[in-house]
């Protein structure tokens, strides 16, 4: 019998040796990584300014915002949906904070409690947007995209002017230094390595690509479907959140601009990352790679001074580009 | 262990474990069905009784010509939804008409500028017809990354500089009345009388009901999918600028939020009258039903003295509530 | 994980059902059906389709409840069981189409329900790479499968191990399998048969269905044949021979639903030379005349409807040539049917009807033309054109605007055929044109076939039902793995006939692995 077996494997094609077959698996992260080294490699070689140090330090600081919201998205993106309403949770978070921290006179102990209360709200945003997919099984995507749009308007009913009143001791948040590496980066970076670890070494973590894969295979492995989406959207819920807290300890201000523009952003982030936008496919690596391109393209484009509205277009360009190289996955056997 | 399937046993038994009876589905059905026409009437009671400046003709000229603009807008995205796609770059085609029109009228003459406006509307559809047909690209990702793109070339173009010299002709047709009645009503009338004849009297109206309701069945039958979706896609971003041109002549300039809310206005608009996400069913009676119910809650919003910002709460929650009844009577009518 | 003991298990049951009942709205799906299955055996299970295979399986897994009987499980006896917990006694299916996740690793999707953790509760990838490997050595794969492939980079072959596989993983002692060589090339099936003797000889017992009786005498060591959900007989495999389980499947009684066969075939309407369609369909010849029924036979993906779809322009051909009334055919399925050249499909839901249209918009679909006048469609001409038909099908109610959603099968399947017949067509393709329909709509159907022939129509007819293919054609093709087996005329019909040139299995054929992309 295992003589069989022996003849079996020989006629199967001789697997390709382990490296490139651990490249070819990987081939969108190299490649995402292998642009980011060219154009910092080549805005380093052309400007000055770029390479220092410290505008290196920076560009990682800047890049957290668009980190946070990204994580979010990309854990929902995996179950093959998607979350408008990211920008406007971060924004909801960072007004109701700054309004309560005006309304306490900058009390600076209330600050761990808001940042509490701050990640509630996220979460329970979060959660609302989940319930309401997995309950009624509308379209994700239409569905935070109203919400969005609720969240809105309520933003706007909170403030539409900056919101004064945040205590000092919140901004050590974006500014406290460890020589020229800012404190939230090394945070950051552990919650990168976090969330790797998430989506890659836990249940719930691998129920996102289960699920994303197929709803109904997922099923049939005993995986709970509609909680696994529950979570996901609560997951990106408390992410936004971060991100509306790190904006403000940033803007020094509850600014009625936050995350404007952000949601896109992270689409664009995770995709250009390499995450299957139809779900079940992809790393978080990637999306950190998508972060640190779309990161470092802005650091350039305001280095050599390119007006912001041609940045629009490019981004719109790459967008586009992207989009039209789009491959439609065929299904397996899995229907 | 055990505690987990406890939780998750109330968990899932919150909604999903329910066996709805023949006529919780009816009604749910009929409520997908009448919700507009319902809440027309709702709202017209309340304005009644809450807000009588609402009835004042100088308002109701207002409404009309928001209902115009809208309401020609949303018979394409009508018309999209119809064949199971969505246009989410509808706002940007609009804005981007009134921009070329606008800032093209000091050279060139009119007939020319408008002729240029359709021809890039026309040629914008096609490129997301054929994205989405055969590429395979998500027609969200598609329309939204065209959405991006449009903008970020509209802004190159224009600086981002609101500008104010509409042509005559254009504020001839969004002002000027025949009898009582505003010349744009007149134009929205002519559009919707025209599509409603086409879908209900010619073989593409079918082919679009159809390839809505099945695509497979379509294709056994002998009609070009693709080429119904790329039709359906191409009159949509058509009609999209001829509600730019309006909107614009009512306005009297161009600036950078014009049109920015029509993406959810027409989709909420289909939604509420009844269109559903799944394609092939849907019509353009309760789509103008969907149209003046938002009209007259918007309108509503300013007249009852409330902050302006409130509209946008209300959209997304007609729109969260449209997606999330269409969803469920779905759900409930494919059980 | 291994078995508790390895001796012999033969007289150890391990799964009895009794009296099993299950009816689907009016009709007996099964009627008191028992079966059993010992530790350490391969019971195979075959019957036609529509025989009750499925359902009895469904049974089993929990997917469907049986109206009566008992199913007992080791020592526990059950009215009906849930998904969860047939899973959890120790139920797996190996299904045709896998259910597996394409992107995700071997090893994950083999404990993807139960992934081992280790510290922090974090999944131990090392542990889990290692078990997988156990398992695959059980299977005898761990050389050609490495627990970190990516499941998309595996032959199809492979990809069933790793499903096998998912089985053991849980544990399962009852493990049925589901045609599991229909999707194999030959070559592959020498290893999965000794991976199944290989569980039975561990102490598993093994469900087999299998429409290749060879498959069953090589295999099996006992076989339970099922038809019109009635228990037909369960043999020992010795006691038994190849002719009396054909007899068993498919001897019954032939009633009058069949039309005389009194029409007249005359001169050629299609001819079909050397068609080779994307590794499904090898070298396949064939010729309708005019008024003649030509039978398409063959076991579910030998190739017969691949065949229907690529006359009618709706499959990629790769080579050969299709000729129609001496030119070459239409490329797209708009005009095959301008030219009298249509296909009533065989999944009536998916492919033959917009379901949540009206009666009258779907038998009008293909017909729109007929109906234009200066380009506007007329709703007069429509609706007595309709109305005609819907009174000619004989469709109940006869209410042209009822929903197709809301028809039964055998009247949905009377508005497929109905929208066809509308087109005035020349040639008929008919696949499975009575599968799921009520006895009463066979019938009509029939008559409607032969009514066709009368008048000079051809028609093909791809069927799984050898009774009405035998019934109805002139002249019968038999497939085999995309090839023409044989060809039968109406002097050499009957089931065995059909059956054994359907089944046999030629070992020689040698196709090239299906690597599944992405």
């Amino acid at each position: 019998m295992a003589v069989t077996y022996e003849d079996a494997s020989a006629q199967v094609a001789p697997r390709s040796s382990r490296l490139i077959a651990f490249i070819r698996k990987n081939a969108s992260i190299f490649l995402i990584y292998g642009i980011i080294i060219l154009i910092a490699g080549g805005a380093a070689i052309f400007s000055e300014s770029f390479r220092t140090p410290s505008n290196m330090a920076n560009i990682l600081r800047q890049s957290i915002i668009l980190g946070l919201l990204a994580i979010g998205q990309s854990i929902v993106i995996l179950t093959g949906g998607m979350d408008i309403s990211i920008d406007m949770m971060a924004r909801t978070v960072a007004l109701t904070i700054a309004t309560l921290f005006a309304f306490y006179n900058s009390d600076p102990s209330l600050i761990l409690p808001l940042i509490l209360l701050g990640i509630v709200i996220g979460v329970i945003l979060g959660g609302i947007n989940g319930l309401l997919i997995t309950r009624t099984h509308a379209t994700p995507f239409i569905i935070t995209f109203g919400v969005a749009f609720i969240l809105r308007g309520v933003n706007l009913a909170i403030s539409t002017t900056p919101i004064r009143g945040i205590p000092k001791e919140f901004l050590l948040i974006y500014n406290t230094k460890i020589g020229i590496i800012a404190v939230n980066v090394i945070v950051m970076a552990l919650v990168w390595f976090l969330v790797w670890l998430f989506t890659t070494r836990t249940r719930l973590g691998r129920g996102l690509y289960a699920v994303g894969g197929s709803p109904r295979i997922a099923r049939l492995s005993a995986i709970r479907v509609n909680r696994t989406l529950v979570w996901a959207y609560v997951l990106s819920g408390f992410f936004a959140s971060l991100a509306g807290l790190f904006v403000l300890s940033r803007m020094g201000v509850g600014d009625p601009g936050t995350a404007e523009g952000m949601t896109f952003q992270s689409i664009v982030a995770v995709a250009v990352g390499g995450i299957s936008l139809y779900g079940g496919r992809g790393s978080i690596i990637g999306t950190l790679g998508g972060v640190l391109l779309l990161t470092i393209l802005s650091n350039v484009f305001n280095l050599i001074q390119v007006n912001i509205y041609y940045q629009q277009l490019l981004l719109g360009l790459v967008v586009l580009i992207a989009v039209a190289a789009y491959r439609t996955p065929r299904t397996v056997r899995s229907g | 262990m055990k505690s987990t399937t406890v939780k998750s046993n109330w968990f899932s038994s919150l909604f999903s474990g329910f066996r709805p009876t023949p006529r919780f589905v009816r009604a749910v059905d009929l409520a997908g069905q009448w919700a507009a026409p319902i809440m027309i009437l709702i709202v017209l009671l309340v304005a009644a009784i809450f807000a009588p400046a609402f009835y004042n003709p100088t308002n109701l000229r207002t409404v009309a010509i928001q209902f115009a603009v809208l309401g020609i807008v949303a018979v394409g995205q009508t018309l999209v939804l119809l064949v199971r796609s969505i246009d989410l770059s509808v706002s940007a085609v609009l804005a981007l008409g009134a921009v070329i029109v606008v800032q093209t009228e000091a050279g060139n003459s009119l007939i020319v500028s408008l002729i240029q406006a359709f021809a890039i509307a026309a040629a914008i559809g096609l490129v997301i017809g054929l994205l989405v047909t055969k590429r395979g690209v998500p027609p969200f990702v598609a329309t939204f990354g065209m959405l991006v793109f449009i903008q970020g070339a509209r802004l190159a173009y224009s600086k981002g500089q609101a500008s104010g010299t509409v042509p005559d002709l254009l504020r001839t047709i969004s002002i000027e009345q025949v009898g009582f009645i505003p010349a744009a009503l007149i134009v929205w009338l002519i559009v919707n009388l025209i599509v409603m004849f086409v879908l209900r009297k010619t073989r593409f109206g079918r082919w679009i009901y159809s390839v809505g309701g099945n695509p497979f069945a379509s294709r056994y039958a002998g009609i070009r999918v693709d080429m119904v979706m790329i039709a359906a896609h191409t009159i949509c971003s058509v009609l999209a600028i001829l509600g730019g041109l309006i909107l614009s002549g009512y306005i009297g300039y161009v600036d950078l939020r014009l049109g920015a809310d029509y993406n959810m206005l027409s989709i909420a608009a289909a939604i509420v009258g009844g269109t559903t996400f799944t394609g092939g069913r849907g019509n353009l009676f309760g789509t103008a039903a969907g149209v003046t119910l938002l009209v007259m809650l918007l309108n509503l919003v300013v007249v009852l003295g409330l902050s302006i910002h409130w509209q946008f709460a209300m959209q997304g929650l007609v729109l969260v509530l449209a997606t999330a009844l269409q969803g469920f009577r779905q759900f409930l009518l494919s059980r | 994980m291994e078995a508790s003991s390895a001796s012999n298990h033969s007289n150890n049951t391990i799964l009895e059902l009794s009296g099993i009942d299950k009816t689907f709205g009016g009709t007996h799906a099964l009627a008191d059906v028992s079966f059993d299955l010992r530790a350490g055996e391969i019971h195979a299970l075959v019957g036609e389709n529509g025989a009750g295979k499925s359902t009895l399986i469904k049974i089993i897994t929990g997917a469907y409840f049986p109206d009566i009987g008992v199913i007992k499980i080791g020592d526990d006896s059950y009215s009906s069981l849930r998904p969860e917990q047939a899973r959890n006694i120790g139920v797996s299916v190996v299904y045709q189409e896998f259910n597996i996740l394409p992107e995700l690793s071997v090893a994950e999707n083999i404990f993807m329900g139960d992934q081992p953790r280790g510290r922090l509760q974090l999944i131990d990838m090392g542990t889990r790479n290692k078990k997988a490997n156990e398992l695959l050595k059980r299977l005898g794969a761990e050389n050609t499968i490495n627990p970190n492939d990516l499941v998309k980079n595996l032959t199809v072959g492979e990809q069933q191990l790793v499903e096998i596989s998912k089985a053991l993983a849980t544990e399962s002692h009852i493990i049925i399998m589901d045609e599991p060589s229909a999707v194999l090339p030959s070559r592959e099936l020498e290893r999965l048969f000794s991976v199944i003797r290989k569980l039975r000889s561990e102490g598993h017992g093994i469900i087999y269905i299998s429409h290749r009786l060879n498959e069953v005498f090589e295999l099996a060591d006992r076989v339970t044949v099922l038809k019109d959900g009635q228990l037909m007989a369960t043999k020992d495999v010795v006691d038994t021979n190849h002719a009396e389980l054909v007899h068993l499947m498919v001897g019954r009684e032939l009633t009058d639903m069949y039309p005389p066969a009194d029409n007249q075939p005359e001169d050629t309407l299609l001819e079909v030379k050397d068609l080779d369609i994307d590794g499904t369909v090898f070298g396949v010849n064939l010729e309708v005349r005019t008024g003649e029924v030509l039978g398409l036979a063959g076991l579910g993906g030998s190739g017969r409807t691949t065949v229907c779809r690529a006359l009618v322009g709706l499959a990629d051909v790769q080579a050969g040539e299709i000729t129609y009334l001496g030119k070459p055919a239409p490329k797209n399925a708009g005009a095959a049917s301008q030219a009298g050249l249509v296909l009533v499909p065989e999944d009536r839901k998916t492919h033959g009807l917009v379901l949540n249209q009206s009666m009258r918009f779907n038998l009008s679909l293909p017909n729109l033309l007929q109906f234009v006048r200066n380009g506007v469609l007329r709703a007069g001409i429509e609706k007595e054109a309709i109305e005609n038909m819907v009174e000619d099908i004989q469709v109940k109610p006869p209410n042209p605007e009822m929903l197709a959603e809301s028809l039964s099968g055998g009247n949905q399947q009377k508005v497929v055929v109905g929208k066809w017949l509308l087109t005035n067509p020349k040639l008929v393709i008919f696949d499975e044109p009575t599968r799921g329909i009520d006895v009463g709509a066979k019938a009509e159907i029939y008559q409607r076939i032969r009514d066709l022939t009368y008048s000079g129509v051809g028609v093909i007819m791809a069927s799984s039902e050898l009774p009405e293919l035998i019934g109805m054609s002139d002249r019968i093709m038999v497939f085999h793995e995309g090839r023409i087996a044989g060809e039968l005329d109406r002097s050499e019909f009957s089931e065995e006939a059909i059956m054994h040139l359907a089944t046999a299995t030629n070992g020689n054929e040698d196709q090239p692995a299906k690597k599944v992309e992405v």
